[in-house]
């Protein structure tokens, strides 16, 4: 539902006359064309972790740059890009040592 | 079981698993019963077979994951399985066949911009008291999801420069750990502050936003959204980033 919340908003927003893009994750993709949300990023990370990983601010900026390109790249409703980039929590924890 | 969580079972009139369980209760359990997970809630939505499915090749994964450390392998097919699980919620009532489009009007780096999430975020010392409460923890706010679903949002504001330790999250709908973990996992206040720094875009408004998703939807579209969509041409935004959780 909450996909369905920020679609309202987003569709609010923009019919107010200020652009917006949204960044979702990809089981909820489907909402993106099916509410016509004008512009959306899809990223292949778990519910929850729309960004990214915790820590892994390099994937983190990574999205959030695709969607700021995105404001001023689409140039109609529905604009959807899915990025390739698959989950990677950042640390790999091995507690025993050799 | 603890004393607290048989309680919370009563009140959802959620019994303990008991010998002789089907499948169908076994995947219902993760969704608000016995078993609670909201990560793998989805696995209520696929059939049956699915759900059997999904599970014996989760473990072939996780047995090969054993021997590589390849993680990946693991988090792609949650993904991939939760999307198939709500793929059918196209069917449901929430659809469009067409919605408005406004321009970007100036360059990033000139623009003012505003950041909305439905993650739930707060500001230590000024909870939004959703359902009348304050101090409501993110334990207690599960079961009470359908209250959730029946209240208005509130909106909480929250400076840019609030620092990460100060941030609470609370939601119903949603395993947060990630984004309590590391706040910028969904409510990118650092994120934004760094390319402000970097002039990929302009400036900031004065605060951030958020609210918890799981709301009432009339309400929303026709009360607060619009005075939300006020809200942020008033504060002069240019545009504005949305992240549903």
């Amino acid at each position: 539902m909450c996909h369905v919340s920020v679609g309202h908003a987003a569709r609010l927003i923009e019919e107010a006359g200020l652009p917006t893009v949204t960044v979702m994750t990809r089981p909820f993709g489907f909402r993106a064309e099916g509410m016509k949300v004008p512009r959306t990023v899809i990223t292949r990370h778990p519910m929850g972790r729309p960004l990214g990983a915790p820590h892994d601010a390099p994937r983190q900026r990574q999205v959030l740059r695709a969607a700021l390109d995105l404001l001023g790249s689409a140039t109609a409703n529905p604009t959807v890009v899915e990025l390739p980039e698959l989950y990677r929590p950042k640390v790999l924890k091995v507690t025993s040592e050799d | 079981m603890s004393k607290a969580v048989a309680e919370v079972l009563q009140a959802m009139g959620e019994s303990p698993p008991e010998e002789g369980e089907t499948l169908a209760e076994f995947k219902r359990s993760f969704a608000y019963g016995s078993r609670t997970d909201l990560l793998f809630k989805f696995i209520k939505n696929l059939s049956d077979r699915d759900a059997a499915e999904f599970i014996r090749s989760l473990l072939e994964k996780l047995g090969e994951t054993l021997d590589d450390g390849n993680l990946e392998r693991l988090t792609e097919h949650v993904v991939e399985w939760n999307a198939r699980a709500y793929a059918h919620e196209w069917e449901d009532r929430w659809r469009y066949e067409a919605g408005p489009f406004a321009p970007l009007t100036k360059p990033l780096a000139e623009c003012r911009l505003g950041l909305l999430t439905a993650t739930g975020h707060y500001v230590e010392g000024d909870d939004p008291a959703p359902l009348g409460e304050a101090g409501l923890t993110q334990e207690e706010a599960i079961p009470r999801i359908l209250e959730f679903a029946r209240a208005e949002p509130i909106l909480s504001a929250i400076p840019f420069d609030t620092p990460p330790g100060r941030l609470r999250a609370r939601h119903p709908g949603i395993d947060i750990r990630a984004y309590v973990e590391d706040p910028n996992v969904a409510f990118p206040l650092e994120r934004l502050r760094e390319f402000v720094a970097e002039g990929v875009i302009g400036e900031l408004l004065p605060a951030a936003y958020s609210f918890v998703g799981i709301t009432a939807q009339t309400s929303l579209l026709k009360k607060e959204g619009p005075a939300w969509a006020e809200l942020f041409r008033d504060e002069r935004a240019d545009a504005m980033l949305l992240v549903p959780v």
